[in-house]
């Protein structure tokens, strides 16, 4: 249903697109972006300072620990070498525990403990040589830290779990399955699309989960290997060379689910254009390929110019979609 | 306390316009974003465009090689003559159609670089001999192209592309201590572009307004990553480059402060100068760390999340070479890391002093 123009809600982005319509000038423009938060005030830019400083400080720590553990200092004693790590993590889950997870620093003070534990596992594996698999260090640091990411209510840690399960996954097929085999592309694009359900859920129950960068960069991850058997399958009908990918009907059959799927929920009950972007540029994908290869059998340089000429039409019409759909949303919400 | 956002009319009422009566006299637009309108798309549904027209250009040009259409400089300076130019006059007839838009992307590509590539090949060894004229030819192509197509992704592509053509002449030329001439260039623009930002939006200049902030501060990184590692082996002077954008990074903060009514002499100023010179540090090898720290505040004065982002990434990057290429032992390099951890958090220490902030405000 469309709202009445002067009932929408007053966001920097509507004031600056009234200036750019030429219905502002600029001291309307400032006005307004002031009005509505589009220009930050003294708290704005102290929280930003305050955040900044806070995360660069976390993250140089860190990394600067991480180096400490990769140098494998052999005049350091062993118990030296878990104790530095054990207090490290100890202190930050007292901070954690003193700051709250209701704070920024709380959650960074979780999560940089959560990587040395990381950390810990090296060490570990360093000093005991248990000659495990490497999947298993990063499966077992996934594991031990899933309490701390179910309490954190910070993306940032759920992203790094999600990044540990994939690595784990991707380092067990290459042991165990070496090469492009399935299920490989498949079961990684089942943890990705499973996560990205759940952080959708959690973005719907939790009001701590404010942001949508995880979300769109999971999707974009499940994308990725969703669309791998998707070509493999398409170049697999053409039977002109002998290095010939396997057909992946079960993982084209997931890719069109998940794109019809993405297409619906984000059209309708999660308004979402960057989601909506990357399915479309997805299927342009698909079907450049599918008529690019088609060409190839033609054997004739008319192919080059259809193909030319079909990602230019894929383009518009898709533009034409997503414009469309942003300026439904614009007159309703 | 009311959460009730405020509605476009109540603040379209309290706001000047450019007629300067009262805007509840004037009748409101009908609606903010058209189908039509490029102007109104955000940067991804910009990229797909891009991304697509550089995939058709790539195929064109592709085809037209098959054909038989280029097969000589003179051919590829004369069909790229004529596509560029079918391409802008294209774009300039039909500006609201977004298939002609897409059909002008993909030819006006496609023309330019057989343009450039006609141009090149005219010398058999243009690339051994002298790619100086080519390079200057690529100059001044996209400043035409720059003005004549009224593409806003186009734009921003001609200001990289002239970026990398003007450090290809500075190259060859061994006019190598001009390179932070091009940085100072870049800052002052990259700065103004940003600081004039609300001027441009609301004048007949707009379209020009992202094309310049986003192409001048990319150009800026692009500068800036020449200095990593001597990757390139250019100049070892790249303090000068440092010393020329910890003159911009101060100027933009004593332009913050004075917007926020803070004095420049204040404790908040000392601190502000104070974080700068401790940037020079490690800003002393690896300049891009300050173009990074520029563009990160430019970012957020401008409540403009793309552009954070991209000086987020750039700001990690740098800091990540500068500690690779530190020729010193891991173990020195993880108490420099760790050190510099803890300066950062007493920085935030201090600032909490100095600002005033309580804790209460710094809540996620």
């Amino acid at each position: 249903m469309t709202t009445e123009f002067s009932q929408l809600p007053a966001t920097p982005a509507r004031v600056r697109r009234l200036a750019q319509l030429g219905y502002l000038d600029r001291q309307g423009l400032e006005q307004g972006l002031r009005l509505t938060g589009g220009i930050p005030n003294r708290q704005g830019w102290a929280r930003f300072l305050d955040y900044s400083l806070l995360v660069l400080g976390a993250l140089f720590f860190t990394s600067g620990l991480f180096f400490f553990v990769a140098y494998n200092w052999e005049e350091l004693p062993r118990f030296a070498r878990f104790g530095v790590l054990q207090a490290a993590i100890v202190l930050l889950l007292i901070i954690t525990h003193w700051v709250g997870l209701n704070r920024l620093g709380g959650k960074i003070a979780l999560t940089v403990a959560s990587l040395l534990v990381g950390a810990l596992l090296a060490v570990f594996g360093q000093e005991y040589q248990t000659g495990a698999d490497a999947y298993t260090l990063f499966g077992y640091w996934a594991l031990l830290i899933a309490g701390w990411v179910v309490i954190s209510k910070f993306d940032l840690l759920w992203g790094i779990l999600l990044a540990l399960l994939n690595l784990t996954l991707v380092l067990f097929w290459n042991q165990v399955l070496p090469g492009d085999q399935y299920p490989q592309p498949e079961s990684l694009f089942a943890l990705n699309a499973v996560a990205l359900i759940a952080w959708e859920v959690m973005g719907w129950r939790f009001t701590w989960w404010q942001h949508r960068w995880l979300n769109r960069l999971t999707a974009l991850v499940a994308f990725v290997f969703a669309l791998w058997p998707m070509l493999a399958t398409i170049l697999s009908l053409f039977d002109s060379y002998t290095e010939l990918p396997t057909a992946r009907y079960l993982g084209a059959l997931l890719y069109l689910i998940f794109v019809a799927a993405v297409l619906v929920v984000y059209s309708r009950w999660q308004p979402d254009l960057l989601m909506l972007t990357m399915a479309m540029f997805s299927l342009i994908i698909v079907l450049t390929t599918l008529i690019g290869r088609s060409m190839v059998e033609l054997d004739d340089e008319i192919g080059y110019f259809i193909t030319a000429f079909t990602v230019i039409l894929q383009a518009g019409i898709a533009v034409t979609i997503l414009r469309r759909i942003a300026q439904r949303w614009e007159a309703t919400v | 306390m009311s959460t009730t956002p405020m509605r476009l009319g109540d603040l379209l009422a309290q706001l000047p316009t450019r007629t300067g009566t009262p805007t509840g006299e004037q009748p409101l637009p009908t609606n903010l974003s058209n189908p039509l309108d490029a102007d109104s798309s955000p940067w991804y549904v910009k990229g797909l465009v891009g991304i697509a027209a550089w995939i058709a250009a790539l195929f064109l040009g592709t085809f037209l090689g098959a054909a038989g259409l280029i097969d000589s400089s003179a051919s590829m300076l004369i069909l790229g003559g004529i596509l560029t130019v079918a391409a802008i006059v294209l774009r300039r007839l039909t500006p609201r159609s977004i298939f002609w838009g897409q059909l002008s992307f993909a030819v006006v590509l496609a023309g330019q670089g057989l343009l450039i590539g006609g141009f090149a090949s005219q010398n058999e060894n243009w690339f051994f001999d002298s790619a100086t004229p080519t390079a200057l030819f690529v100059i001044a192509l996209e400043v035409v192209i720059f003005l004549l197509y009224p593409d806003a992704l186009h734009r921003m592509l001609s200001i990289l592309a002239i970026t990398g053509a003007a450090l290809f002449v500075l190259y060859e030329q061994e006019l190598l201590a001009w390179v932070h001439g091009l940085t100072f260039l870049l800052a002052v623009g990259t700065l103004v572009s940003w600081q004039q930002e609300l001027r441009l939006l609301a004048s007949r200049w707009h379209p020009f307004r992202a094309p310049l902030g986003y192409g001048l501060a990319l150009s800026l990184f692009v500068v800036c990553l020449i200095s990593v590692g001597d990757f390139f082996f250019w100049t070892e002077q790249w303090w000068i480059s440092a010393a020329v954008l910890a003159a911009a990074l101060l100027y933009l903060a004593f332009t913050l402060l004075r917007e926020l009514d803070r004095p420049l002499v204040s404790p908040v100023g000392l601190w502000a100068v104070g974080a700068v010179a401790l940037l020079l540090i490690p800003a002393y090898q690896t300049p891009g760390i300050l173009a990074a720290v520029i563009v990160l505040l430019l970012g957020y004065w401008r409540n403009n999340g793309l552009l954070m982002g991209l000086a987020t990434l750039f700001l990690l990057f740098f800091l990540s070479a500068y500690y690779y290429y530190l020729d010193i032992t891991l173990l020195n390099k993880s108490y420099i890391l760790m050190g510099t951890g803890a300066v950062l958090l007493l920085l935030r220490f201090l600032f909490h002093r100095v600002a005033g902030e309580q804790h209460g405000d710094l809540e996620a």
